[in-house]
């Protein structure tokens, strides 16, 4: 049917239209009840089976797939930080404008690259390094050595698998605290040689980095081909000065066009050489929380082509590998007719695991993965898991509602803008909570000295001595009034499917 | 951007003449106390009482453990009163209404736009609501609505008033499974579709680069029998939701530039299109990219702001003046 034809009756009252629920759920198996048989078909425990105390941040089997450093690329806005990161990865990044206008909400920019180099011990450095995108091209043929004095015969060697966070200003900081989702194990300071320097932002950088106890920086001087010899010079010593007593006193400062492509192997050379590798925890039972959540479904797809819910997020510790059995916490969260919260975990195997397009066997920590899975494609339809835990069944922290919270309220709001007092908790006001990563609304039951009952809108899969983050809704925001550890808390009985309702 | 060009993408003025190419809403003029409750923040942030007795918090479990050790004894003066809740009975019974007859779940929205930035704070993560409590809690926590209640027309160059006199509470009728990347931006220049964006941008969906001649086809027949000769803007942008039996719904209409999102564009590149003979550019997503954080996070302002004066641009003065400090004296001390 055409859509001019079907402009006729119909449509008058809006009604008939947009049918899709329907036959969805028709189409859709019910989750729960297929997968108890494809769950027993599987092993116990693959983590017997493959020993990973032997793994590490470089294993090569790890990074022929998978990102393992993060490195942040900071830097004024118009220095050139993405032709930086498309010279050595390839990827042009995209970065969504925060939706600065209506809403309050952050994004960072990813690109993943992979550095190589030359096996041949004699092979001159910096020439020996080379990089390309993070994706698997045949496995077995690693890329030849540009060195024009061998020929380019010489086959490299990978050695790094980076992935590059966009850091514009203090979000690398929301995002570390927020997320987790990005530990930055080193930091690109990108600055223009055809601009005067230091920019304000440059320097408001310098100072995030130094909070973060960032020390792994290069500096950067992009676009040289701009300026004449003496102004990069000069700029030089300005860098040199203006680093003086900051966290990047004595970085390497290294003079490159991204553009022409120009010292990006000097640039490789340092990301091998200076930057650390970070340890990592594999060894734990896996933990990851959900900073998306997709259903990558065509609309109407049939029930034999259905593909599962996917999650994505950074592994905090341990690995998660295909086919294992997870548990997703709360999960499904519903209210009852009496208005009576129930939450039940979603048991679900893996069926796949990526980085970028790279399909994996085994995910460490660092860089974010997506997570295929074989739970009901609708539960994770619209980001409707952010926030939520990814664990083994069996090791997984409790669910709470209600929260015992020793709290502390700062004196005045944050800021000389907001110079306010902040009064006191009132019972039965609306907060907002941050626990982790998930946000929840949360009235105040009782407040009693330092310690406040708080009623969450949603169960939150947390522990006992998490912390947590109090806002209340001041001058059309919500603010920072405070903050708590959880004291206690009733841990919440996942509800039973046979239950009556 | 001129005034009447802001007002022509309100709900309540474009909807009556689209409403058989919309889904389906229920519009309520909003009594001047609703949104004086809305903007209200002298007291603590308490929900209406309802006459119906609906809460949009669930229901506490009470635990008798818990009660016994840390239930106050009342009067102890350790607690502020809660100020009286407001109500709103003639409201809350209108809009229970309207909602039964939308089928009982509804979407919620002003003048404008949608509280879209408090889906966190429902249960159920959506902006889904069922009751009235449910409306007010999600509209009272937004800051997106700051916009429509005090900065509508922040960028018209004939701007005259800071709010339109009255506001419109619009009830659309809840679909659960609407599809995110079904959902597309159209921009329209001297009255030609120049522009489609897929709307949702943060992922890739393999089924847009199969389909995207056909919804090309379908949306620009759309525009031409639905949309080009009933509104009455030069340039402005509409959203349209292709259903999956290819009928084309109106969902929104938004001003040309400024407050509106360019989404895969950049309102620059969109400026620089002629008025006439353009061909459509029609954007999606065309490749598998990283996983990238969401967006349902919500964070304290304070989190994010770092203009001059805020608590992050105090903080790093601070943290440089220590900085400079301790280096000044490990200079004296050596």
């Amino acid at each position: 049917m055409k859509p001019v034809a079907a402009k006729t009756k119909t449509d008058m009252e809006g009604e008939g239209e947009l049918r899709e629920q329907q036959e969805e759920e028709i189409v859709m198996p019910q989750t729960t009840k297929t997968m108890e048989g494809e769950l027993k078909e599987q092993q116990p425990d693959p983590r017997e089976e493959m020993d990973v105390t032997n793994l590490h941040p470089l294993s090569p089997e790890i990074i022929s797939r998978q990102a393992t450093i993060n490195i942040g690329t900071i830097g004024h806005v118009a220095h050139g930080k993405s032709t930086l990161v498309k010279a050595i990865s390839g990827v042009k990044t995209v970065r969504f404008k925060k939706e600065l206008e209506r809403n309050i909400t952050m994004e960072l920019g990813y690109a993943n690259a992979k550095i190589y180099r030359c096996v041949d011990k004699g092979c001159p450095r910096p020439l020996c390094f080379k990089s390309c995108g993070s994706e698997i091209k045949e496995e077995d043929s690693p890329p030849l050595c540009d060195n024009p004095e061998r020929h380019k015969t010489r086959r490299m060697q990978l050695v790094r698998h980076v992935s590059f966070v966009d850091c514009p200003g203090h979000e690398v900081l929301m995002a570390t605290m927020l997320n987790g989702a990005a530990i930055m194990d080193g930091a690109f300071l990108v600055i223009a040689a055809n601009e005067e320097c230091p920019q304000p932002q440059t320097m408001e950088h310098l100072a995030a980095l130094e909070i973060m106890g960032l020390n792994n920086i290069i500096i950067l001087q992009n676009k040289v081909d701009c300026v004449k010899q003496d102004k990069v010079r000069d700029q030089y010593r300005a860098i040199r000065q203006f680093t003086e007593g900051t966290t990047a006193e004595g970085a390497p400062v290294i003079s490159i066009s991204a553009q022409l492509n120009c010292n990006i192997d000097v640039v490789l050379d340092h990301i091998v050489n200076k930057i650390p590798i970070p340890v990592r925890d594999f060894k734990s039972k896996p933990s990851m929380t959900i900073v998306r959540s997709f259903d990558v479904n065509k609309p109407g797809a049939g029930i034999d082509e259905l593909k599962g819910g996917v999650v994505g997020g950074s592994i905090i510790k341990g690995v998660l590998k295909a086919n294992e059995i997870i548990e997703i916490r709360p999960g499904i969260v519903t209210r009852d007719g009496n208005g009576n919260l129930r939450w039940r975990p979603i048991i679900s195997r893996v069926v796949s695991l990526y980085a970028e397009q790279n399909k994996l066997d085994i995910a460490v920590p660092g860089g974010l993965i997506g997570v295929g899975t074989t739970m009901d494609p609708s539960l994770g339809r619209g980001n409707k898991l952010v926030g939520h835990v990814v664990g083994l069944p069996g090791s997984m922290p409790e669910v709470y509602t209600g929260l015992v919270v020793k709290f502390y309220l700062l004196e005045r709001l944050v800021g000389i803008k907001g110079d306010q007092t902040v009064t006191r908790l009132v019972n039965g006001e609306m907060l907002m909570v941050n626990v982790g990563s998930m946000s929840a609304k949360c009235g105040v039951i009782t407040v009693r000295g330092q310690l406040a009952t708080l009623q969450l809108s949603i169960p939150v899969c947390t522990s006992v001595g998490e912390r947590v983050a109090l806002s209340r809704r001041i001058a059309n925001h919500w603010r920072l009034i405070g903050w708590g550890t959880i004291q206690s808390g009733t841990p919440r009985q996942p509800h039973q499917e046979d239950e009556s309702s | 951007m001129k005034e009447e060009e802001v007002n022509r993408c309100q709900i309540q003025e474009w909807y009556p003449k689209f409403k058989s190419v919309s889904i389906r809403t229920l519009i309520h003029e909003l009594p001047e106390s609703f949104v004086q409750y809305l903007l209200d923040d002298s007291g603590p942030f308490v929900l209406p009482v309802s006459i119906s007795n609906e809460d949009a918090l669930p229901n506490r479990i009470h635990n008798p453990e818990e009660e016994e050790d840390y239930q106050v004894s009342e009067g102890s003066g350790d607690e502020a009163e809660p100020s009286l809740p407001p109500s709103f009975p003639e409201l809350e019974l209108k809009v229970k209404e309207s909602i039964e007859a939308l089928g009982g779940a509804v979407f919620p929205k002003l003048n404008w736009s949608a509280p879209k930035d408090s889906a966190w704070i429902s249960t159920s993560g959506t902006l889904r609501c069922a009751t009235f409590s449910e409306i007010a809690l999600l509209f009272r926590s937004s800051d997106s609505l700051i916009h429509d209640l005090c900065h509508p027309y922040d960028s018209c160059s004939d701007k005259t008033m800071s709010r339109p006199p009255t506001f419109f509470l619009a009830l659309r009728k809840w679909y659960p499974s609407l599809r995110p990347e079904m959902e597309f931006r159209c921009f329209v220049r001297g009255q030609q579709l120049v522009g489609v964006s897929q709307r949702e941008v943060t992922t890739f969906y393999p089924i847009l680069c199969e389909k995207k001649n056909d919804l090309e086809v379908l949306i620009e027949e759309f525009f031409n029998d639905n949309v080009r000769l009933k509104f009455e803007s030069e340039d402005y942008t509409f959203d349209v939701y292709v259903a999956k039996d290819e009928r084309v719904k109106v969902l929104d209409f938004n001003p040309w530039g400024a407050f509106t999102l360019p989404l895969l564009f950049t309102w620059e590149e969109l400026e620089q299109k002629p008025r006439e003979g353009v061909e459509l550019d029609f954007r999606i997503v065309d490749s598998q990219c990283a996983v990238r954080p969401g967006l349902k996070t919500a964070v304290p302002y304070d989190y994010l702001d770092t203009s001059a004066g805020s608590g992050w641009d105090q903080f790093l003065r601070n943290a440089d003046e220590e900085l400079q400090r301790q280096t000044r004296s490990s200079e004296a001390g050596a």
